[in-house]
């Protein structure tokens, strides 16, 4: 039997009662637009959580406003949001106690950078002299800041890979000025290439210093603080220490203190439960749907017994009836997966990003497609399989 | 002639609850290349029992079926599916054309389940064959928009489609008015005469019978009698 002619009459036979099989299509739509739309929240806490870390050595510890039970609330909501805001004060408080480690503070602004005609999108980082010691920021060309720079609020910027790229393909950046807001600024180093971590291109930055990034923009306040002991002090010494020299100041314990390995649990435990859920109503929904489906499908079955029966009786193999009914059941949900594709991505864009962040993968686009094609094989198989056992005498006896 | 069928002592038993209902009790017959065979009786003689044996739609309870000499009484549902196909053309009383398709997808349906043959020569040959019927600008309608014997027509076309060895038809003009009854058995006399098509035709209309070579009577499920025709009529005689 020729395929392109079995699609053709499955196709056939759903357009003579498109109702039904748009009824029949609503419970996998519904499945594969929530199953979107809830991993697309998941992975959007996820990113979020990351582009508040980053490739840290697990010798750092980050200091973080909001106190520690509200850990998970403060990530998800984004650090800047907190209402006591950790300082460049702070920062300055802490070196000035601690003269053996070095400390950085970082802020993060999305920013248009330009340069001759070209700008392109990307985050402006403030920070200080001390990130190329607690982060993996290596300058590849021209150099780091200088406490001069920090703190003569220069008008200095580093490029991150992926920025010097967009910006100055081929042509050595260093000594270049860049705009940003009609801002002049002089790019005096480039980083080498970082790669990314989860969803996020840890090279599509430009670093400048903290001073400068809070004269220029709204940003205010200290979204992070690195902290790295340079003798042999112990991670938790330094940590007991910056811990009450921040009590002392702030009156309060309103900031948190860890380390990357905790962040990165918290990011798998915010992931897992993300999983979990989504499985559960996913899953819930798809199975509706696939009932549905079974349903309309043995309707259907009993409905063209005599069809069959004809189709038996000019030489249709047991295969050829299965094929048939499970390529309809199987296009069933595959154009529900589709159209429960672009609602769950429609959705996830429609929630306003400072409300809940989303971000939309093609891997679980990808995944929604195939459970929903997998739904409507496994339900249709049943039915599929009872039209194809059909005993065509009786079939063609069938009123 | 070469036979083409030959049945020895077929028996046909259908379980209905506890009860067995013998539908046919030991049926021999055999038919050649070229015949026009009717089979007739009364409705329960297993008129219809035997044609659905013969025509590969169902196994026997017992007894043997050769098919050009082969012994199809014990082959399973892919090897009959495949007989069905490519040896034996069925035109029903209740025409069982598909709905939704139009006449020309209705008539080369057969082929789409014939893995070897090719749609467009199939779409050719069934013009043509429409064409001999007198229906050729029918194709692209449907069976609805058909009168009775149209849909007969188209019916016969379908089961000429795969080049069978055999057309069966069960009460070919059950349906139809008896003008159009004769038109139908005309088309069908027409094909056997000059194709040399072998055909066998289930009724209980004895005035078709006189038009066949062969005329085989039964009754509670055994031939009641054989009758060679010694007077066939032809396609001529038949009224307009």
């Amino acid at each position: 039997m020729k395929i392109a002619r079995i699609i053709k009459m499955s196709l056939n036979s759903l357009k003579i009662n498109k109702m039904r099989t748009f009824l029949s299509m609503l419970g996998v739509i519904v499945g594969v637009a929530s199953l979107i739309l809830i991993t697309s929240v998941g992975y959007g806490a996820q990113y979020s959580i990351l582009s508040n870390i980053q490739s840290l050595g697990s010798d750092v510890i980050i200091i973080t406003p909001g106190q520690k039970t509200n850990l998970f609330k403060a990530a998800m909501s984004g650090t800047s949001t907190v209402l006591k805001p950790l300082t460049y004060e702070d920062v300055k408080y802490l070196k000035r106690k601690l003269p053996d480690a070095r400390i950085s503070p970082e802020s993060r602004i999305g920013t248009d950078v330009k340069y001759g005609n070209s700008t392109v999108s990307t985050t402006s980082v403030g920070t200080n002299a001390d990130i190329f010691l607690v982060s993996n920021y290596k300058i590849d060309s021209g150099r780091a800041f200088t406490d001069q720079d920090i703190n003569g609020y220069r008008n200095v910027c580093i490029l991150g890979a992926t920025t010097r790229d967009n910006l100055f393909g081929n042509v050595d950046p260093v000594g270049q000025n860049v705009k940003i807001n009609n801002i002049k600024y002089l790019v005096i180093g480039a980083l080498k290439p970082m790669g990314s971590m989860g969803m996020m291109n840890l090279d599509d930055i430009i670093v400048m210093p903290i001073t400068t990034l809070q004269a220029h923009t709204r940003v205010k306040s200290v979204q992070v603080i690195y902290a790295k002991a340079m003798d042999d002090m112990p991670m938790d010494v330094l940590g007991a220490r910056i811990k009450s020299l921040l009590l002392v100041r702030h009156g309060t314990e309103n900031f948190s203190i860890n380390n990357e390995q905790q962040y990165i649990d918290l990011a798998k435990t915010v992931t897992d439960t993300f999983t979990l859920m989504l499985t559960a109503i996913g899953s819930i929904a798809l199975i509706v749907g696939g009932i549905g489906i079974m349903n309309i499908m043995l309707a259907s079955v009993a409905e063209r017994t005599r069809e069959i029966g004809i189709r038996k009786a000019i030489g249709a193999r047991n295969i050829d009836v299965l094929l048939q009914f499970l390529m309809e059941s199987t296009f069933i949900s595959g154009s529900g997966g589709i159209i429960g594709i672009i609602i769950g991505v429609t959705l996830s864009l429609l929630v306003p990003q400072t409300f809940i962040p989303t971000h939309i993968t093609s891997t679980s686009i990808i995944i929604g497609f195939s459970i929903a094609v997998l739904i409507g094989i496994f339900f249709g198989v049943y039915p599929a399989r009872k039209a194809s056992l059909l005993n065509p005498v009786e079939a063609l006896r069938y009123e | 002639m070469n036979e083409i069928i030959r049945t020895e002592n077929l028996t046909k038993t259908y379980r209905l609850g506890e009860t067995g209902v013998k539908a046919l009790r030991g049926v021999s017959i055999n038919i050649s290349k070229g015949e026009l065979v009717s089979i007739i009786g009364p409705s329960g003689s297993g008129k219809s029992t035997l044609m659905h044996l013969l025509g590969c739609l169902d196994t026997p309870t017992s007894g043997k079926y050769f098919l050009e000499g082969e012994d199809v009484s014990k082959l399973n549902d892919i090897q009959l599916a495949n007989i069905r196909n490519k040896k034996i053309g069925f035109v029903f009383q209740m025409f069982n054309l598909l709905p939704h398709l139009t006449v020309l997808d209705n008539i080369i349906l057969p082929v789409v389940y014939n893995a070897k043959s090719n749609l467009r020569e199939a779409e050719r040959k069934a013009m043509k064959l429409l064409e001999s019927v007198g229906i050729e600008k029918r194709a692209k309608h449907l069976p609805a928009q058909l009168s009775g014997g149209e849909r007969q027509r188209v019916a016969i076309v379908r089961a000429l489609i795969n080049d069978p060895l055999i057309v069966f038809a069960d009460e070919p003009t059950g349906n139809l008015d008896s003008k159009t009854g004769l038109e139908i058995i005309k088309i069908l006399k027409e094909l056997n005469e000059e194709k040399g098509v072998t055909e066998i035709i289930v009724t209980h209309d004895p005035s078709i019978t006189q038009f066949t070579h062969k005329i085989i009577h039964i009754r509670d499920g055994f031939i009641e009698k054989e009758i060679e025709n010694g007077h066939v009529a032809n396609a001529e005689e038949i009224k307009k």
